[in-house]
């Protein structure tokens, strides 16, 4: 089996993949995605820890559920704020919405 | 070098490639594309981490529910991916430089702190399928948890169709 550095490793770089998107994408929808590739990355380190730690008990593959389910709810809400934004405003590009800072 | 570990090296380069590609395309159907590939090698690191529960709701949700939304979804998200609603801000850069300095001190320290944990040699997937079942309808195990979070999903779904409903 592979060591779990390979793994810790790997879900670091699927980590910064996201941060980089939300850190560097204008629009609303890529951003989301960038949120949901984080995500994926915290789901391999919780999983492999749970696999190489403790993989008596079910409570990595619990959390991990809990996860996903969470991720669900959020890209939803998400999602759907965007699209109110792109319905009142006309437009998907985060630098355009700056009323919260009036 | 083992099974597993090439198995790993498929898997991880393709999360991880289409991770990259998914950030970096300008065409939006092709990001989505990305996206869904990149959750499919997900998907492939956790079955062969012993987890197949996981990894078939994680390819329910990912790769069907998010990934197919964002591209087949409703009228307003596809024409919020036109090309001039994408690109990147003009920090792009600075991103980068976070990105990949945080990057590169999490495996400098999990190189560095010498993890010596090691996988359980009599573990049976059967087994952790069982004992997952259990523990989310047991009383003493996550039953709590895992109402609550179905409850905030369904909020959730609930407020995300009244915004979405036109006036």
């Amino acid at each position: 089996m592979a060591p779990l550095a390979w793994y810790l490793a790997l879900a670091a770089g699927l980590f910064c993949v996201g941060l980089y998107a939300v850190l560097a994408r204008r629009n609303v929808v890529t951003i989301l995605m960038g949120v949901v590739l984080m995500l994926n990355g915290v789901l391999v380190n919780l999983v492999a820890f749970w696999r190489y730690a403790e993989s008596g008990a079910a409570d990595g593959q619990v959390f991990a559920l809990l996860v996903i389910l969470i991720t669900a709810a959020e890209v939803l809400v998400g999602l759907a704020l965007a699209i109110a934004m792109w319905r009142e405003r006309g437009t998907a590009v985060v630098d355009d919405l700056e009323s919260l800072r009036e | 070098m083992g099974l597993q570990q090439i198995l790993f090296i498929i898997f991880g380069t393709i999360a991880l490639g289409a991770a990259v590609a998914a950030v970096v395309l300008r065409n939006a159907f092709h990001s989505a594309l990305a996206l869904a590939g990149s959750c499919l090698g997900v998907t492939g690191l956790l079955v062969l981490l012993g987890a197949p529960i996981v990894a078939g709701v994680q390819a329910l949700v990912f790769i069907g529910g998010i990934a197919a939304l964002i591209r087949f979804g409703p009228a307003p998200l596809r024409e919020m991916t036109r090309q001039d609603q994408l690109g990147h801000n003009r920090w792009w850069w600075a991103g980068v430089v976070v990105a990949a300095a945080l990057c590169a001190v999490i495996v400098w320290m999990v190189f560095g702190v010498g993890l010596d944990l090691a996988p359980d040699p009599a573990f049976i997937p059967s087994g952790s399928i069982e004992a997952l079942g259990i523990s989310l309808v047991s009383v003493e195990g996550f039953v709590l948890p895992l109402v609550v979070i179905v409850l905030i999903l369904g909020v959730a779904l609930a407020g995300a169709a009244r915004l979405v409903r036109r006036q």
